[in-house]
């Protein structure tokens, strides 16, 4: 008899330290999972906010191929043929693993759009940008179809990229 | 003889039940404590997490609302196009979700024009009951809800007095104010 209860003490600790061990493994899990998406919304929408306030001026918003494409153009020249060079930044689906991601691509402004030539930034669920006379509008959307908006202001009102407003 | 003999195995026999019991009894009361220790542990970082992660969406609305009050000289009609609603005098309120933005309207008088500023603050409903659970859990007698906000930011505009005569406030305008009386003395040349 005592030692069926001796049995039972046993086993009673080997259950609650699995059960803590459980608990332990789901909490973590769910820390992880949370700095991820934080980390996710904030880089990925400071960097471009930060990329447009320096650009201010020589910012262009374009649909290039189905894709939104944001065009920052370093140097003064604002005519289509002079050649200076300009970051594009794109929300693009990778084909094999379905994974959304940020995309960042520093080319020539004569050279063509290619989607496939970009470094990947942060990986997002869904990201989308609009442009509504001075105000850039950028939109990240969670996994969980939440959705963080963010309104951005071109400070100059006469820019110096031509086809921008 | 025998009996008292086998009498004294048994009681040998309880004995070590009982301290083989006691020392399990001694190591269960252990685990127990270090289990409690942990859970607050784990409990604590999970809520930490959260926190952040309500700070960023907090953070990522009022720069949101700082941008659209940018450079802007009518802040109220500005807010209630984007879906605030007056909730007091120079008082304005939005709410997604469990946030809630409070954007309060000043202006400072100077001798060139009116400085406005708009503060916009952000409470979260959830990170408040959390706080108030917790202040609530340490016995605060004077708990209520928590008043200050999680993220709170200044948009500031200037708007020129331009009737006083001031310095133009563009380069097109200096330019127009420069070549005006050029115009008059080319005018005042030919008349």
């Amino acid at each position: 008899m005592s030692s069926m209860f001796v049995f039972l003490l046993i086993g009673a600790y080997a259950v609650f330290s699995l059960l803590l061990v459980l608990i332990g493994v789901q909490a973590y899990k769910s820390v992880v999972d949370t700095t991820d998406l934080n980390s996710q919304v904030r880089t990925s929408i400071a960097y471009v906010a930060n990329k447009v306030r320096a650009a201010d001026g020589m910012v262009a918003f374009r649909q290039e191929d189905g894709y939104q494409v944001l065009n920052l153009r370093q140097g003064l020249s604002s005519e289509e043929d002079e050649e200076s060079y300009e970051t594009r930044i794109y929300f693009m689906k990778d084909p094999e693993t379905e994974k959304g991601g940020l995309y960042e691509q520093i080319a020539m402004s004569t050279d063509p759009f290619d989607p496939e030539l970009g470094e990947l930034i942060t990986n997002v669920h869904a990201f989308t940008m609009a442009q509504k006379g001075l105000l850039l509008e950028l939109k990240l959307t969670e996994a969980n179809g939440h959705e963080n908006w963010l309104h951005l202001r071109f400070r100059t009102e006469r820019p110096l990229f031509a086809d921008v407003y | 003889m025998q009996n008292s003999m086998a009498t004294q195995e048994v009681a040998h026999e309880t004995s070590k039940s009982n301290v083989l019991l006691t020392e399990l009894v001694i190591v269960i009361l252990f685990f127990a404590l270090t289990a409690a220790t942990v859970m607050q542990i784990f409990v604590g970082a999970h809520q930490k997490s959260q926190l952040n992660a309500r700070i960023t969406e907090a953070s990522i609305i009022a720069q949101d609302t700082a941008e659209l009050l940018a450079q802007e000289t009518n802040p109220e009609q500005v807010l209630l196009e984007n879906g605030y609603t007056k909730s007091a005098e120079n008082e304005y309120t939005y709410k997604t979700g469990e946030n809630r933005a409070v954007v309060r309207i000043s202006s400072e008088t100077k001798a060139g024009g009116n400085l406005i500023f708009s503060t916009i603050t952000l409470y979260n409903d959830a990170a408040d009951r959390a706080k108030l659970a917790l202040m609530q859990s340490k016995g605060i007698k004077e708990a209520q809800k928590p008043t200050e906000g999680l993220v709170s930011i200044t948009a500031a505009t200037y708007v020129p007095d331009l009737t006083l005569g001031n310095a133009p406030s563009t380069e097109l305008e200096q330019v127009q104010a420069e070549e005006a009386p050029v115009e008059e003395a080319q005018e005042g040349v030919s008349e």
